[in-house]
């Protein structure tokens, strides 16, 4: 009995010697890149620190849904280049969001066709890299839009041509006016827009993700016990109801962990903006700040923090969400 | 209790590690002379600067750059280790030593010697920036452009000059930038832009390459000056002064008269005392450097002298010398002596 | 949509023989709402059919190998891709050495045919020498530089073979960091432990792209002056770094499956840490976590075109760049290129899928059966 303690105690004590160790080893680590790269940096005669934030920008962004112009300070460009990265996220996790739960319900339709399309929309987008359907749209579909000269009238306030997707302008001047998108020298201006390489990310990056809710809001479906839909039948709501009232807020238990995932998948793809001419975070800051600043290190820093801190920020609320609607005792 | 062993000689194997007695500068020279290559930093198909061939072989101005600095220091134009870069990636890589020399298209600027830690190695061509249009729009002048939405490539001088020429005239613009100068350029082929702009150089290569060039127009204005230089990082004076001299060594041998077919011939036989030392004849003046003394002779005689690299590769593209003529022929090209 | 919907277990009724009009009435026509439904699909069916008929088929170029054969660049241009084919293959891997990779990636595909046949004689020892030597033979093979191979760049690989490199060298790596990060996640000692689901989760959120711009740009920055790693080497890297993280949470997964008494039973035997991990945990918890790990595989497939962001040519690489070539320019080569990328793509990803599928099935059935009491 008492060897058994003993044994115990050293390997309780070799334990803690062992991450002692480890411990060192790791700060040893930290410590070698961090000296390295200063001593990198200083042999190069690289700047650091991230007083370039305070500089003028001294390049303009196309989309900015803040006041920015070419003598705004980088920060305003990086808040510019945060929100545009933000808006096309919210933008593709609504548009996903309805396509996958659409073609999910789809799948389980008692319609063959229904059924075989949703089924064939799943099987076609999941299994192509998103990064070429994004090229797709981008370079083909919208490539083959007519010039503004002879645009599409969605209605006589939604113009589509090459150049994006005009809205009309909303004024609330005195009162309250809505007029058209008016034709200039090159293109439709004013009002709000847009631009052709928002609207490939949208589409692609919401198709391709789409696809993965559908199979998620599926087996979420089919995971609500059978008895649950006969019960609904029972008490006499139609089908839909029984599908709103009853199955889906079962059905969202096993839907939301996995569809937190692609979320998260779905917002850090926002980055393949940088692969056409979309003004995201990685495009503006990756791109075009880190050649005029020169510091790698702070421009990547930034980045990271960007990502890693959101990512965070949406694990932690959907997080919450799950526990709310999590039954007790299970 | 193995793993305790592991452990402990984990931490002695890093210790010394941690606190490194390695503080000595960079040496690219026998960096590269160990590896027997050039690494080459070029920016991909870019017509008269740098394409690729059908059988793989690259060609063009940044690549004759790269095999002069190659035949100076290593006797082998061709021993060469391209690293394929976009402008966004090219300053960095440089910094980062994934290349010891980037000689094509980087514009010689205030803040971009002063702070990114690289050196500026002479400028070897003079350009500016222009903008293509296309002759169905019927713009003629950059006035014109008020309200035009334009192509260019991200993290290129062109994107700062652009703003500055815009707002120095409160001109409206609208924007779209590319991570390169083709596929901007692609981009404007395809309506997505009315203008794209760049230096002029690059622009009449690729639009002399189109296959309908006559349905556009580049406008006869520039709004910039790029001369273009060399770059090489900073901290390591000797290397920079290989590459400056290298590149002078081109435009000494048109002065000279030395081209490649000559200057085997000439070699042998001139009396004159800078051609000599130039050649390597007498002097020793490669070893000054830290090169062979034959070090110039390879350049012209692989290479060829300025004249010839210039006609090899922007003649065919309709381009003429201009300011970067010899300066007795009113350009700005101008070696320095060989004394 | 349809009115109504199948409960889950529908699938799983009576089934009767019936006849095609009976069928047709059954799942499409069997209700005016459900035959609206139908009838309008089916028009717009027919309509998206004709469509691309028209444009891939009918409407698009399809003689000759020049780019002159596609005056009109707007339709489909098929030659493009006869005459590219070679690039979308190898990248600028030098045509007199081609066959190096050929006789590799033919070796590989061979080993992997030779797994798959059950019955295949000494399958063990093939397995092992596909995980352990083919990886570093076939490396020395296409990078050659030693033992008489003249040395070929990395610079110059690209198309698809480049993404079958790329695709395997990673996974291979990834598999063993993402075990071992799993097993670390879960030990007993604190620090490491904590240290792993640090490195895990903060990686976890970073996008595959801002990664590979951190390690091409910074990761020269990180190391000693002497150290060097090409740039095809830093995509890898960069790509192992979040795959090895990924498969270490599937991983996670199938060691959580574990009941203790694995665990226990393992002690029991007197096997210790090493041995238990090895020949009874891992096995079952790789078996558990293997649909998870193939679709991360798919995933890392799919994602490889990427690199083409960073200046490595992938097979969609390779197809941008020639695509941009001058003489090609135009909506109707890029969308043939595209469309060429895309049927690859879609190919293996679904039969991997599909593979992947059947072997799960194969094993749950195989373990219900073992472990039935």
């Amino acid at each position: 009995m008492s060897g058994d303690t003993l044994t115990r105690r050293v390997r309780k004590n070799s334990a803690f010697w062992l991450q002692c160790l480890l411990g060192l080893a790791l700060l040893a680590l930290v410590v070698l890149v961090f000296r390295t790269t200063q001593s990198n940096l200083e042999l190069l005669g690289v700047q650091s620190g991230f007083d370039f934030l305070w500089k003028k920008a001294g390049f303009s962004i196309s989309q900015h849904l803040i006041p920015y112009t070419e003598d705004s300070p980088i920060w305003t460009a990086l808040a510019v280049a945060i929100l545009n990265t933000l808006l096309l996220a919210v933008f593709c996790v609504l548009l996903a969001s309805i396509l996958g739960l659409a073609v999910g319900i789809g799948r389980l339709s008692s319609n063959w066709l229904v059924a075989r399309l949703s089924l064939a929309y799943l099987e076609l987008f999941r299994n192509i890299p998103v990064l070429l359907q994004i090229f797709f749209w981008y370079y083909v579909a919208l490539r083959a839009l007519p010039s503004f000269e002879s645009s599409i009238f969605i209605t006589d306030y939604l113009v589509l041509n090459n150049r994006g997707l005009y809205f009309p302008f909303i004024e609330f001047g005195n009162g309250f006016s809505i007029s058209p998108p008016v034709m200039g020298r090159f293109a439709y201006e004013g009002g709000f827009y847009l631009m052709p390489e928002f609207l490939a990310l949208w589409i692609g990056l919401s198709l391709y993700n789409g696809s993965y809710i559908s199979e998620i809001v599926r087996s979420g479906f089919q995971s609500v016990a059978r008895g649950q839909w006969e019960a609904g039948a029972a008490l006499g709501l139609k089908p839909a109801a029984v599908l709103r009232r009853v199955a889906f807020p079962q059905a969202l238990r096993a839907i939301l962990p996995p569809l937190t995932t692609v979320y998260m998948n779905m917002f850090k793809a926002t980055s393949l903006a940088a692969a056409i001419a979309y003004p995201e975070i990685v495009s503006v800051f990756v791109g075009t700040v880190n050649n005029l600043a020169g510091r790698p290190v702070e421009v990547m820093a930034v980045t990271l923090a960007f990502y890693a801190g959101v990512s965070f920020l949406v694990a932690w609320l959907m997080g919450r969400w799950n526990k709310r609607i999590t039954l007790r005792g299970q | 209790m193995e793993s305790w062993r592991a452990m402990a000689a984990c931490v002695l194997v890093l210790a010394p590690a941690v606190f490194p007695a390695d503080e000595a500068g960079a040496d690219t020279l026998s960096d590269v002379l160990d590896r027997g290559k050039l690494r080459c930093a070029v920016i991909e198909a870019s017509p008269g600067f740098s394409s690729i061939d059908a059988n793989g072989r690259r060609y063009g101005f940044d690549i004759d750059n790269c095999r002069t600095v190659a035949a100076a220091v290593l006797g082998d134009a061709d021993a060469i280790e391209y690293v394929p870069i976009n402008p966004n990636t090219a300053f960095t890589t440089l910094q980062s030593g994934g290349a010891d020399v980037f000689p094509g298209g980087a514009t010689w600027t205030f803040l971009r010697d002063t702070s990114l830690g690289l050196d500026y190695t002479g400028a070897y061509l003079y350009a500016g920036q222009g903008f293509v249009v296309r002759r169905a729009s019927g713009v003629s002048s950059i006035s014109e452009l008020e309200g035009a939405t334009i192509c260019v490539a991200q993290g290129t001088t062109n994107e700062q000059n652009l703003a500055d020429y815009f707002r120095a005239r409160r001109m409206k613009y609208s924007i779209v930038t590319f991570a390169d100068v083709e596929r901007g350029l692609n981009a404007y082929l395809a309506d997505r832009c009315d203008a794209f702009t760049t230096e002029v150089f690059s622009l009449a290569g690729r639009i002399v390459a189109l296959r309908n060039p006559d349905e556009h127009r580049i406008l006869g204005e520039v709004i910039s000056k790029e001369p273009f230089s060399g770059l090489v990082r900073q901290g390591d004076p000797r290397w920079r002064d290989i590459v400056f001299w290298a590149f002078n060594s081109r435009v000494a041998a048109e002065e000279f008269g030395l081209t490649m077919s000559n200057v085997e011939g000439i070699r042998a036989s001139t009396e004159d005392a800078e051609i000599r030392r130039f050649l390597g004849v007498e002097g020793g003046f490669g070893q000054q450097l830290g090169l062979s003394d034959e070090w110039a002779y390879q350049i012209v005689a692989q290479v060829g002298n300025y004249g010839e690299v210039f006609a090899r590769h922007f003649e065919p593209l309709g381009l003429q010398r201009g300011l970067n003529a010899l300066w007795r022929d009113g350009g700005l090209m101008i070696a320095m002596p060989y004394r | 949509m349809g009115s109504e919907l199948k409960t889950p277990s529908a699938r799983q009724g009576l089934q009767c023989r019936v006849t095609t009009l009976g069928w047709l009435r059954q799942n499409l026509f069997s209700s005016w709402w459900n035959s609206a439904v139908s009838a309008v699909l089916l028009v717009l069916l027919a309509m998206l059919t004709a469509r691309l008929f028209q444009w891939l088929i009918i409407d698009a170029q399809w003689a000759g190998s020049e780019p002159s054969a596609c005056a009109d660049t707007s339709s489909l241009c098929w030659p493009f891709i006869r005459a590219r084919w070679r690039q979308f293959l190898y990248g600028l891997y030098p045509s007199e050495q081609v066959w190096r990779v050929n006789l590799g990636l033919a070796v590989g595909a061979l080993l992997g045919v030779a797994l798959a046949v059950r019955r295949m004689p000494a399958r063990r020892w093939v397995a092992a020498f596909l995980l352990v030597a083919y990886p570093p033979l076939a490396w020395w093979l296409f990078r050659g530089g030693a033992g008489g191979l003249a040395p070929v760049e990395t610079s110059l690989w690209g198309g698809f073979f480049l993404t079958l490199v790329v695709t395997g060298s990673v996974f291979w790596v990834s598999l063993l960091a993402g075990v071992l990060l799993a097993l670390g996640r879960q030990s007993r000692l604190a620090l490491v432990s904590q240290a792993c689901t640090v490195w895990i989760e903060f990686w976890r959120a970073v996008p595959v792209l801002v990664l590979l711009f951190v390690v091409i740009i910074m990761l020269p920055l990180f190391l000693p002056a002497n150290m060097e790693i090409d740039r095809l080497g830093r995509a890898m890297l960069a790509f192992a770094i979040l795959m090895s993280t990924y498969l270490a949470e599937a991983v996670r997964g199938g060691l959580q499956s574990l009941s203790v008494g694995q665990f226990e039973a393992a002690r029991a035997l007197g096997l210790n840490w090493r041995q238990s991990r090895l020949y009874v945990v891992l096995p079952q918890a790789l078996s558990v976590a293997l649909p998870q790990i193939t679709s991360n595989f798919i995933g890392l497939f799919k994602e490889t075109t990427v690199l083409l962001v960073i200046g490595l040519f992938d097979l969609m690489g390779e197809v941008q760049r020639a695509a941009s070539d001058p003489q090609w320019l135009g909506t109707g080569t890029t969308a043939a290129g595209y469309i060429f990328v895309a049927v690859f793509f879609w190919t293996a990803c679904f039969s991997l899928s599909r593979a992947s599928s059947r072997l799960e099935r194969r094993m749950t059935r195989y373990r219900a059966a073992v472990y039935r009491p």
